[in-house]
C-alpha cells in the first residue's frame, strides 16, 4: 500500500514536470486496475507509427475508475515543435457529442422536447420533401414526396433525418437519387463544415431545411449535417450565440479550459499542425491556408488557428485537448457529473447512450456491423459481429484529423487518442488496436 | 384592474422575451397551407419569405390578386433549380423569378407575365481592379473576363464574347467576386444593396459600378399549367395588374422599396408601355 502510494506521487509528479499541466495528475495504473506493465505496448504502438512518420504525433489517455492511468504525448506537434499533453487540437465530428450534450441541456430544462419536430423551432424544415428517384428514360430524374412525419430532434440526435453529408454522399454514388441530392447541396452552397466561411450556421442551415432529404424522417441512419443543425436548434432555443452556450454550460462548468470553437490569441501556439500522410512514410505538414480536397470533402485545417468566427458548427467546429475531453466524457462515463457539478441527469445519460433506439439501422460508418448510433455518439451493441474490442455498451466517436474517444462503462475505462493526421481512414487499425491494448492492460 | 393591468403588461414581457428567443424567424408564410403556392428563390427584398410582405415583386403579384379577390402565399428555395421544378413538375400555382432556362417543352405548360422591371447594376471589386472596369456596352470589350451569371441565366451572349462564365445564387456571385473568381457580375440595385450590407458590410465601398446607366431585366411571373386553377388565375392576374397600374397601387409599391425618384418613376412607366404592348399579344 505505502509503495503504491508513493508511486502514485511519482507519477503525479512527472505529470507535474513534463506537461506543465499543473493539475492533471496521472496515478499508478494498479491502482485502477490496469496493468503498468501491459500499458508499455501502447507506447511501442504509437512510438512504431510516429518512428514509421506515419503520424507526426500523437496525445493517448487511458483513465479507470475516474483516474487517469496513462497520458503521454509522442512525435510531433509541428515541425519544429514537440507534441505536449495540452496540445490544442481539431477534434471536428467529436463536436458532435458535445452539441448532443448542449441539446440535451435543453431537454432537461423543458425547453424542447426530443420528439418536437425540427420545424417547431427552425421553420425552414416545415413541408419537407424526400427526393425519390424516378427511371431511368423518365421525363425527369425524381420527384419530390411529402414526408410521411416530419423530422424531429431526435432524428437530428441519432442521424436518422434524411440529411446528408456531401463528403459522404459522393461514397455512394452507386445508390439512386444521391447524385441529385449531392448537385442540390453543391449549388445551395450546403458547407459540411470542414472549412469555416463568413456566413452564420443559420444562413447554411435555412437553405438546407429547403433542400429535399435523402429519406423518409426515422427510415435511414445516415451521418450527415444533422448535428449543425441541432447547434443552430440551440442558439434559437436558448436565445444565446451557440459557442457562448456550450461555453457557459458545458466547457465551463467541466472546467474544460481549452476548448473552443474559436481559440483565443494567447493560445493558438498551442494548436497542433495537421500533417497529410500516405501511411506508407511520407508525411507532409499542411501548408499555411493549404485547403485539402478529396473528391466532395473539403478541409480548411488552417481555419484552427482563427482567433474569430460566426461560422459555429456544431457537427465539427470544436478545438480541444485530450484533458479536457476526458472530462467531458468521465462526466457522460459519471452519469452526467463530474467534480461535484451535474451538467445531466443520469436518466438523460442512460437515454443517450441506449443501445437500442435506432432500430433496425447499423451505424456502421466507423464499423462494421454490430454498432448503433445513441444520441450523439455510436454504441457497440452486441459481440457477434467483428469487434476486436470493448464490450456491449461502450460508446464512442471520432474527428475527420484522426481523433476518437471511447467510453466502457462496464470497466469503467475511457481511451482517448488524438493526432491530426488526414486522410481520416488510415488510423482505424491503430484505433482498434489501441483499444484491444487498453483493454487488456485491465488487471483486476 | 390596476393589478390586472400590470399582470398583462408582465405576461406581454415574457411572451415577446420567449418569442425573441425564435420570435423573429417565424413567418406567416412558412406556416400557411400551400394554397396558391407561388415558388421563388430566396432574394431580399424582391421576393423573401422573411419578408413579412414577401418582399416587392410577391407584393406586386399579391396585390394584384387581391384586387380580383384572390389569394397566393409565396415559398423561397435557395436554388433556381428548385424553383424550376416545383413549376414544371408540381402544381403550384406559378414561379417568379429573371432567369429560367426552360425546355421547349416546358415553356408550353407555362403562361408568363412580366411583372416588374428591375434596375440592374454590372459590379466589379475594386481591389481586384484598382483602375475599375471600364466599357461602352459592349460585351466584347470584356473579352478574357469572367462573368458570374445567376444560375439559370442565359449567358450565352457572354460566352459568345469569349467571356469565361461561372454560375451561383446571387449571395456566393458576391462572394465569388470578393475572391477574384469572377471579375464582374450582374445583380439588381435593390438585392445587391441588400446582400452587401447583410454579408459585405465592411467591404461596402470596395464593390464599383461598371456603367453609368443601370441595366434593366424583367421580372416574371410563370403560371403553371399543371395546376388546374392556372389559367384562370392568370387571367384574373392581368386584370388586377393592370387596376393596380392605372390606380396608383402598383407604384406605391415599387417607391416603398425604392424609394421616390425619378428614375423608378421612368421605371414604372416604362414598365406601363411593355405592359400594354403585352396586353396587345
Amino acid at each position: 500500500m505505502r509503495i503504491k502510494t508513493f508511486f502514485s506521487l511519482v507519477a503525479v509528479c512527472s505529470a507535474l514536470t513534463a506537461a506543465g499541466v499543473k493539475e492533471i495528475s496521472v496515478v499508478l495504473p494498479e491502482t485502477v486496475g490496469l496493468s503498468s506493465q501491459r500499458l508499455v505496448n501502447i507506447d511501442k504502438l504509437i512510438n512504431q507509427h510516429v518512428d514509421e512518420k506515419k503520424m507526426a504525433g500523437a496525445v493517448v489517455l487511458v483513465a479507470r475508475h475516474g483516474k487517469i492511468a496513462y497520458f503521454k504525448a509522442t512525435g510531433l506537434a509541428d515541425t519544429d515543435k514537440p507534441m505536449r499533453k495540452d496540445a490544442i487540437m481539431r477534434i471536428m465530428s467529436m463536436s458532435k457529442p458535445i452539441t448532443s450534450v448542449a441539446t440535451m441541456l435543453l431537454y432537461e430544462q423543458g425547453k424542447l422536447l426530443l420528439s418536437d419536430p425540427v420545424s417547431k423551432y427552425l421553420p425552414e424544415f416545415k413541408n419537407q420533401k424526400v427526393l425519390v428517384p424516378l427511371p431511368e428514360g423518365s421525363a425527369y430524374a425524381y420527384k419530390l414526396v411529402p414526408v410521411k412525419r416530419e423530422v424531429t430532434i431526435r432524428d437530428l440526435l441519432a442521424h436518422t433525418s434524411g440529411l446528408m453529408y456531401k463528403g459522404i454522399a459522393e461514397l455512394h454514388l452507386d445508390q439512386p437519387g444521391r447524385q441529385d441530392i449531392l448537385d442540390l447541396y453543391k449549388e445551395a452552397a450546403v458547407n459540411d463544415g470542414y472549412c469555416r466561411t463568413d456566413e452564420e450556421i443559420g444562413d447554411m442551415v435555412g437553405r438546407l431545411g429547403r433542400l429535399p432529404l435523402n429519406a423518409q424522417p426515422g427510415e435511414l441512419w445516415e451521418y450527415g449535417l444533422n448535428t449543425d443543425v441541432l447547434g443552430y436548434l440551440v442558439e434559437v432555443v436558448s436565445g444565446v450565440k451557440f459557442d457562448q452556450y456550450v461555453h457557459d454550460n458545458v466547457f465551463k462548468p467541466l472546467k474544460m479550459n481549452d476548448s473552443y470553437f474559436n481559440v483565443p490569441k494567447e493560445k493558438t501556439a498551442r494548436v497542433a499542425r495537421v500533417f497529410k500522410s500516405d501511411w506508407r512514410g511520407s508525411l507532409q505538414k499542411a501548408a499555411d491556408d493549404e485547403v485539402l480536397v478529396q473528391g466532395e470533402l473539403v478541409m480548411c485545417p488552417n481555419d484552427g488557428y482563427k482567433t474569430s468566427g460566426t461560422y459555429l458548427s456544431g457537427g465539427g467546429g470544436v478545438l480541444s485537448t485530450v484533458y479536457d475531453y476526458f472530462r467531458f466524457s468521465q462526466m457522460l462515463l459519471n452519469g452526467g457529473e463530474l467534480d461535484g457539478v451535474r451538467l445531466l441527469s443520469r436518466k438523460t445519460v442512460e437515454l443517450m447512450t441506449a443501445t437500442n433506439h435506432s432500430g433496425e439501422y447499423d451505424a456502421d460508418f466507423l464499423h462494421d456491423k454490430g454498432w448503433k448510433f445513441g444520441l450523439g455518439f455510436a454504441i457497440q451493441q452486441d459481440r457477434e459481429h467483428d469487434v476486436d474490442a470493448g464490450d456491449v455498451g461502450v460508446f464512442e466517436w471520432a474527428g475527420l484529423y484522426s481523433t476518437r474517444f471511447s467510453v466502457d462503462p462496464k470497466e469503467e475505462k475511457i481511451t482517448i487518442f488524438f493526432s491530426q493526421t488526414t486522410p481520416f481512414g488510415h488510423h482505424f487499425e491503430l484505433w482498434d488496436k489501441l483499444l484491444v491494448l487498453s483493454g487488456s492492460a485491465i488487471a483486476d | 384592474m390596476k393589478t390586472l393591468g400590470i399582470k398583462l403588461v408582465g405576461l406581454a414581457l415574457v411572451a415577446s422575451a420567449s418569442l425573441m428567443a425564435s420570435g423573429p424567424r417565424v413567418t406567416s408564410a412558412l406556416f400557411t397551407s400551400a394554397q396558391n403556392e407561388i415558388v421563388a428563390v430566396e432574394t431580399p427584398p424582391l421576393y423573401s419569405s422573411k419578408n413579412p410582405n414577401g418582399g416587392m415583386a410577391f407584393e406586386i403579384v399579391k396585390a394584384a390578386l387581391d384586387s380580383e379577390k384572390e389569394t397566393a402565399t409565396l415559398t423561397t428555395y435557395p436554388i433556381q433549380k428548385m424553383v424550376n421544378y416545383y413549376v414544371t413538375q408540381e402544381k403550384v400555382l406559378a414561379a417568379l423569378g429573371t432567369n429560367f432556362k426552360l425546355s421547349e417543352d416546358e415553356k408550353k405548360s407555362v403562361i408568363s407575365a412580366p411583372i416588374a422591371i428591375f434596375a440592374e447594376r454590372y459590379l466589379y471589386y475594386k481591389p481586384a481592379h484598382p483602375k475599375g472596369i471600364s466599357w461602352s456596352g459592349k460585351l466584347s470589350e470584356l473579352k478574357g473576363l469572367s462573368y458570374g451569371a445567376h444560375n439559370g441565366e442565359d449567358a450565352s451572349a457572354y460566352k459568345k464574347a469569349e467571356i469565361k462564365v461561372l454560375y451561383g445564387e446571387s449571395r456566393f456571385l458576391f462572394k465569388k467576386l470578393k475572391t477574384g473568381k469572377v471579375d464582374f457580375i450582374k445583380e439588381p440595385v435593390l438585392s445587391a444593396e441588400t446582400i452587401i450590407d447583410a454579408n459585405f458590410a465592411a467591404d461596402k465601398n470596395e464593390f464599383g459600378i461598371m456603367e453609368s446607366a443601370p441595366q434593366k431585366s424583367i421580372c416574371k411571373i410563370l403560371f403553371n399549367l399543371k395546376n388546374p386553377q392556372a389559367e384562370e388565375i392568370s387571367k384574373k392576374f392581368i386584370k388586377g395588374l393592370s387596376a393596380i397600374l392605372q390606380n396608383g397601387k402598383y407604384q406605391a409599391i415599387i417607391e416603398k422599396y425604392e424609394g421616390k425618384t425619378a428614375l423608378s418613376s421612368q421605371r414604372v412607366e416604362e414598365f406601363k408601355t411593355l405592359w400594354k404592348k403585352e396586353l396587345l399579344k
